[in-house]
């Protein structure tokens, strides 16, 4: 196997497929008859073969997707960022009422 | 009196050398700042993440139990990390300071603490002072109850102090193994392994101590990902192209101050926020 022609590109549509399967698999066992099983397939095999196609064929698209995962990595600090502080300012205006 | 040839760029390049600061500048191992910043990453977006979902998406609610659904995403947060850390390219140091940006902030949030502080201290102020007639009759006095504040004052610092000196020990201890049994390696290079992985165990026990005033308000993954993220940030290797960038403009290199420089900034962003926040809500 040439190791490398594995990309990180590649490396992350074979990480949601398998994630999307085990996800799947495991979703079902864990939530039992709560969750229909047509529909869950479904969206599984969809959305993971959706996201493989997207990550590995469409360039355009492609680009749509990194720009929001790009927005997702800036965000989450600083969503951590606003509810931590938020939370605490809280705390300390019902210290002083 | 024979002069010593002093470069035009200072004594710093002369007692190092432009090349070996540089070489100074590179973490030892190479692959802890990066794999640093993408656990802290990985532990601060999923629980955020199922936190949305899970207010927004009834069907999300029924999956269970709820680890299992942080694992889950997890899993695409290790997909989309892949994927934008490929995509950050030349720009990685930049978000890798960005993290320690925030990191900072949140640190710099905890200042408004003092207040917590100055209530505790006027309330301990009016306890002194009714000490006499409290004293007579619970049988403790003022100065019994300073004394009770000093002793926890100091024994809650104790397990930082504690940690910090193993953690150093620990670094002269391997420090001394490298030069005894690795006689091979350069001593710079020893120097430096020995410094990354004491300024990564270091700024883990710093920030998680500031951190743990903000615990009530942080998830547990949250808790350690952002120590992680603000270490990986301060370990993280500021690019040669930065480095001539400052040197140009400033006169020498200080890419080394760079990571201090957004520390700063980042905590007085946040103390300000913080404070901010705290006038308008107690105004409003």
């Amino acid at each position: 196997m040439d190791l490398t022609a594995v990309t990180p590109t590649l490396l992350a549509g074979l990480v949601f497929a398998v994630g999307a399967i085990v996800g799947l698999v495991g979703t079902l066992v864990l939530s039992g008859t709560e969750l229909s099983l047509p529909l869950v397939s479904a969206f599984g095999l969809v959305s993971s073969a959706g996201v493989v196609s997207v990550l590995l064929l469409w360039p355009g698209v492609r680009r749509v997707f990194v720009a929001g995962i790009l927005v997702v990595l800036v965000l989450s600090p600083v969503v951590v960022f606003l509810r931590a502080v938020h939370g605490f300012v809280r705390e300390v205006t019902d210290l002083y009422r | 009196m024979i002069g010593l040839p002093v470069p035009a760029d200072g004594w710093v390049s002369l007692l190092f050398g432009p090349l070996q600061f540089g070489f100074l500048a590179d973490p030892i191992p190479w692959w802890l700042p990066p794999l640093t910043v993408g656990c802290g990453l990985l532990l601060l977006g999923p629980p955020q993440f199922d936190g949305w979902l899970r207010a927004n998406i009834s069907a999300w609610r029924l999956v269970r139990p709820p680890a299992f659904r942080v694992a889950c995403l997890g899993v695409l947060f290790v997909g989309a990390s892949l994927i934008g850390w490929t995509t950050l390219g030349s720009a990685r140091w930049q978000y890798a300071q960005y993290l320690l940006l925030v990191g900072r902030a949140v640190e710099g949030a905890t200042v408004i603490n003092l207040f917590v502080r100055v209530r505790e201290l006027l309330s301990f102020l009016d306890q002194l002072g009714k000490g006499s007639s409290n004293g007579r009759a619970t049988g403790t006095s003022g100065w019994r109850t300073a004394y009770v504040k000093v002793k926890t004052y100091i024994t809650k610092r104790i397990p930082r102090i504690l940690a910090s000196a193993v953690v150093i020990g620990l670094s002269m201890v391997l420090f001394v193994i490298l030069v005894v049994f690795q006689p091979e390696q350069p001593l710079l290079v020893r120097i430096v392994f020995v410094y990354t992985l004491l300024t990564f165990a270091l700024s883990i026990i710093g920030t998680a101590w500031i951190l743990k005033r903000l615990s009530a308000h942080l998830d547990p993954l949250s808790f350690v990902g952002v120590p992680l993220c603000v270490a990986g940030g301060e370990l993280y290797n500021v690019p040669a192209a930065f480095d001539l960038f400052a040197s140009r403009a400033l006169g020498g290199p200080i890419s080394g101050a760079t990571p201090a420089v957004f520390s700063t900034v980042g905590w007085t962003v946040g103390a300000i926020s913080a404070l901010g926040l705290l006038w308008w809500s107690l105004r409003g």
